[in-house]
Formats: C-alpha cells, structure tokens, sequence
C-alpha cells in the first residue's frame, strides 16, 4: 500500500468530477478550468488536464466550440452534453453520500 | 546576440531564441511519443499546443518580442513532463499496442494471448533510484529497500553496524549517493518501486523464461515442421522471424545473467583493488611499526621509508594523494559501471564524468610535480676524493678486511643489494651499503687508499652537499686495512644515489689478501685470472706488470 499512489488515485476520480462541476456553471475553455482547479489545488501540472478533456469529450460527456481570442490562439470553449450533465449529477450525488459515509465514520473516532 | 527562429504554434507566429527552441521541440515531440498511439493523441496535441501558445503570448509584449529560454522552462514548469500527466489508460493503450505489433510480427495469433500474459509478467522490472520521499540522508538504504523489497530499516541497520565494525559502508554509501540517480519524476518512482522480489516472484520469473524458451522452441519446431512440409513462400519468410526471434529471445535472457554477473564481478575487483590501494597509501604514512624489507634484517618504520626519499613528509603525502588518484580514479570508474550494470541503471547522474575526469587529471598534475621535483634531485652529480698513502716501508702482504662487527645481525654473507641499498635506520644516521672497493695497479712505491664519495642532488651545489654529508671511515693498522661495509648520512639527508668507491692502488710485486666478509665491497677488480669477485675472497693476490 503506497500512500503517493493513494493519494493519485483519489485525486484522479475526483478530477473527473470537478471538471464536470466546473463546467455545469456554464461553458468554460481549458485555462479557466486550470485557473479553478489549480485555485483548489486538485493540479499540480496543467498537462493533466489535455488527456481527461480529451477522453471525457471521447465519452459523450463533453462538447466544444471554437472561439476566436484576441490575446490568443483560438480557444476551445467546452460544454457539457445532456449526457454530461446527468453522468455529473450521478457523480455529484455519489460524493455527497461518499462524503457524508466519509465524515460520519470519521467522527466514530 | 542570438539567433532567432519563427515558429508557428496554433495558428501564432512567435520569435523563438534557436536554443529555446531546440528545447521546446524536444519537450513537444517527447509528448507527442506518449499520445500518438493513443485515441484521439493528435486532439490532444492540438490542445497543448494551444495552451502552449498561450502561455508564451502572455509572456511576450511589444518590449520583450522574443520567446526566452526562460519562457519555455517557465511553461514546461505549468505543463509538467509528460511521465508525470500522462494517465494510465494512455500508458495502458500505448503498452497494448506496443505488444500487439510485436505480436503480430512474430507469433501466430492464437499464441498471442499467451505472450501477452507472459510480457506483462515480466515487464516493469524495478529500477535502482534513491528514494527522496522517505531519505534520512541520501535516499540510498530506501532505495535499496525498494529493489529488494525490504524495509529499509533493515538496510540502514546493516549499513550502520557495518560502519562501526568494518567502516566500509560509509565509503559505499557515499559511492553510491553520488552515482544512484534520484527518483525525481513519478514514473521512476513508480519504477523504483516496482515489483516486490521474493522467493515466489523469483521463482515464477524463472519458471516464466524457462516457459518463454520452451514456447519459443516448440513455435520454432513448427516452424521448421511447416518448412519441411513445404507450405508457401511466406512461411519461409516467418521461420526466420522466428527463428531469429527465437535466438535473439535466448541471447539476451543469456547476456542478461552475464552481464550482471560481470557487473558484479566489476564491483568485486575494483573494490578489492581501491581498498587495497586505499590501505597502503595511507598505511605507508600511518603505520608506525617496522616493515620489512631485507628480509628480517633491516626492519623500517613506513616513516623512515618516506624520509628516504621524501624531502617532507608533506612532499610524500602528496605523492600517495596523486598516485591514489590515478589509480583510484579508473577503479573508482569501474567500481560505478559495475554498479550500474548490476542494478541496471540507465539514468545518468549529472557531473560524474566530469568530477571525475577532473580529479584523475588532478592526481596525473600532482604525480607529474611530485615525480619531477624528486627526479630533479637526481639530475647532477658530483664527487669528493680524498687520498692517504701508505709508507712504502709496508709489508710486502697486506691484509685487507672488512669491520664484520658492525654488520647488523642476521644478514647473510651476501652484498645487500636489496632496497634501495639501505642498511639500517636508527636513532642517529641512515645507513647505506653501496661500498665498492677496487684494487688497481701504480707506479710509485706506496700504497695509496683513495675514497671517493658520490651523490646527486638538484644542482652541483646541493650534489656536493649531499656527497660532502657522506661518512665513512676505515682503519689502517700495521699491514691490515679494516674496511666499514657501509658509509652513513644524517638523518635529515635522503638517498640520492650516494655511494663510496674505495680504490687501493699497490706497486707492482705486491700481495693483498681478500679477508672475511670482503665479499660485501669488492667490485670487479681486475684480474689475471678473470676470477669472479664472488671467488676472490679468501686468497692472495700479487700484483703484476699487467
């Protein structure tokens, strides 16, 4: 049992899971989902995020546009698809009961 | 001044430092071998790309145009290394990829699964990193624990009781600090740690290889069968594939087990060696009892040694630093490519080549100074000569022997032409016995004794100085000549090739008698009878007209 390999695991589940909270309040492009995730401290580094985008996108979850930028290259602004947004309020509701399960055994101690 | 490259990321046109842009160019295509194999990698490509061009346009502006090196190591900080982001599926899909192109090429397809569950069995073999999560001071006894699956504890146990009963284990820890590259990514940490090693891991390993050669023969006979019966032209093409694949399967589960073997092998005789060499080159400055060196006769302390030669001791300790260094160092070197073989170690750790080329060149310089200023104190010679005569009124038989007495006990009868010619050291003087004596023929009446004292040193000067430093001393009494077999130098004087030619020259008609212990000084003197010097003694010689 490793406690770094834990520890990556935990975050990754949970990384879905904020990505997708982040963008049921609305569409976002990657740098914002970065700003808040990193605010949060769920990221140490940002190349994380291209391979989940990418495969959540893969999955249904997720859809994008492209938008010009003026500072920028053009940017992908992503949205969650109906899918999406039921597989996060089915991911919400999950940690929220983990959550509680979590808390109530802990204050057991 | 530098040169600028222009690139185009998404669309963007940036002005790249050319050093910068070697580096992001690697970083890209070093990201690009991660996700290519994988599902949508081009997308994912794109998107860090993106990201990457935003990054360096909030950091350029119309004052600074140019995209630094200390921009791309800023935006590689953000992004991360690939080890580090890329997620297991990714690994897990380029991996099954990987396996099912080699598959495809060399086995048949309803072996392919078998080889799949083999390949992933002995995959992901552990690697020898130090440890900086849970170090004490290096991280080595972690990283040790790791590769063998033990607790650490029990490696830092070891190493501390070994450093209190042998006092070796500090030397190979250190060795090993300095070589073991650290586990600074997650995916040599993940290596690092690996697969636990126990007796049931290793023996299904082996099980496995033998399974592995097992397969590949029984695929390979089939493949033969198949040549045999003739089947198609393409199944020749596949035999060899096979074939090859078979041999080259063997060669390297065969070079793996030597070359380790040879790598321990490495650690073994260079470690002997350096600790050999460690050991004497310290142990000739430190240990004070006596060494031998004639035998049991002349017992010297190692100080005495170096004050033969050595004008300080400082001058000695320099030369045992430069000589440990040069052939220390090429040991040391071996020592660490043992290691590395052993534990398969590929990362290279910064600075090694270099610290060490620089300290054998180090030790080359002080053997190079050392060995020049003593062989400049061996590059002039001089001499002092001093002449007595005998009354010619002498018997017409002299007796010529040697002050046996003072030849310290337990030497043979032999001329010491041991070390350095040195006789003894004691309280007062060193003592050499580099006495020669030889007899030669004159005109006159008398009887002349010549001594001739020799020496080098770094000018004529300081060589007349050494020669003048030279005592010896002999006795005449009546018709007998009593020779000291040796000549001494104070203490404070070193060998500089000293030496003492003793020349008795005798008119014709006279005899001489070679007495005891002569043998210690005679040197070829001339003789009717080519009589070996050896010979010489205990006989009477006359001298001739010739």
């Amino acid at each position: 049992m490793n406690i770094e390999n834990v520890k990556a695991q935990m975050r990754k589940g949970i990384l879905e899971l904020c990505i997708l909270s982040i963008l049921d309040n609305g569409e976002a492009y990657p740098s914002d989902i970065l700003k808040e995730l990193k605010e949060s401290k769920l990221i140490v580094v940002e190349g994380t995020l291209y391979p989940l985008l990418n495969r959540l996108k893969n999955a249904g979850l997720l859809t994008y546009r492209w938008e010009e930028s003026n500072s920028g290259p053009p940017r992908k602004y992503y949205t969650l698809t109906e899918l999406g947004k039921n597989f996060s309020h089915e991911m919400e509701n999950t940690w929220d009961d983990l959550h509680k399960a979590v808390q109530k055994i802990r204050k057991k101690k | 001044m530098n040169k600028t490259v222009t690139i185009n990321i998404s669309g963007l046109i940036f002005n790249i430092d050319e050093e910068a842009f070697a580096k992001l160019k690697k970083y890209l295509s070093t990201i690009e071998g991660y996700f290519n194999k994988s599902e949508g990698g081009d997308e994912i490509m794109t998107d860090i790309e993106g990201r990457v061009a935003e990054m360096f346009s909030e950091r350029i502006s119309d004052r600074k145009e140019v995209v630094s090196m200390a921009d791309v190591d800023a935006m590689i900080a953000t992004m991360g290394q690939p080890e580090d982001f890329v997620d297991e599926e990714t690994k897990e899909e380029n991996a099954r990829k990987t396996q099912e192109k080699e598959s495809k090429e060399s086995y048949d397809n309803n072996q392919q699964q078998q080889n799949q569950e083999s390949e992933n069995y002995d995959r992901g073999a552990r690697r020898f990193y130090r440890d900086p999560d849970s170090r004490i001071i290096g991280g080595v006894c972690s990283g040790i624990g790791y590769y063998f699956g033990i607790d650490p504890i029990i490696i830092r146990l070891l190493f501390v009781i070994t450093f209190f009963t042998l006092g070796g284990s500090l030397f190979v820890y250190i060795i090993l600090w300095i070589i073991t590259p650290k586990a600074s990514t997650r995916a040599e940490k993940l290596q690092m740690k690996g697969r636990k090693v126990n007796i049931e891991n290793i023996k299904q390993t082996v099980k496995d290889e033998a399974n592995e050669v097992k397969k590949n023969f029984k695929n390979f006979e089939g493949r033969v069968d198949g040549f045999a019966n003739g089947e198609s032209g393409k199944r020749i093409g596949g035999f060899f594939q096979s074939f090859f694949g078979f041999i080259g399967s063997i060669l390297r589960n065969v070079l793996s087990f030597f070359g380790r073997f040879f790598g321990l092998i490495l650690i073994f005789f260079s470690g002997f060696w350096m600790l050999f060499l460690l050991l004497s080159l310290v142990g000739i400055h430190l240990w004070d009892g006596p060494l031998s060196i004639n035998g049991d006769a002349s017992l010297l302390s190692a100080a005495d040694l170096n004050s033969l030669i050595f004008t300080s001791a400082w001058t000695g300790y320099f030369f045992s630093i430069g000589l440990g260094l040069f052939f220390g160092i090429p040991l040391l070197l071996l020592f660490v490519i043992g290691v590395r073989i052993l534990f398969g170690i590929r990362k290279n750790t910064k600075y090694i080549g270099l610290g060490f080329g620089g300290a054998w060149l180090m030790g080359i310089i002080l053997l190079v100074v050392g060995s020049a200023s003593i062989a400049g104190d061996f590059s002039k010679e001089e001499r002092t000569s001093r002449t007595m005569a005998l009354p010619p009124s002498l018997a017409d038989t002299i007796n010529i022997s040697v002050n046996t007495k003072s030849i310290p006990h337990g030497i043979g009868t032999s001329h010491p032409n041991g070390f350095l010619n040195l006789f003894k050291i004691d309280k007062k003087a060193k003592y050499f016995s580099n006495v020669k004596l030889n007899v030669v023929q004159n005109n006159s009446d008398s009887i002349l004794i010549t001594v001739k004292q020799k020496s080098r040193g770094s000018s004529y000067k300081k060589a007349m100085f050494n020669a003048e430093q030279i005592q010896y001393s002999y006795s005449t009494v009546g018709n007998e000549m009593i020779f000291d077999p040796y000549f001494s130098i104070p203490l404070s004087e070193q060998y500089r090739f000293q030496e003492v030619e003793l020349t008795i020259s005798i008119p014709v008609g006279k005899t001489i008698f070679l007495g005891k212990g002569t043998s210690w000084i005679i040197y070829d003197i001339t003789n009717t009878s080519n009589t070996h010097d050896r010979q010489m003694i205990e006989k009477y010689w006359t001298m001739t007209e010739n």
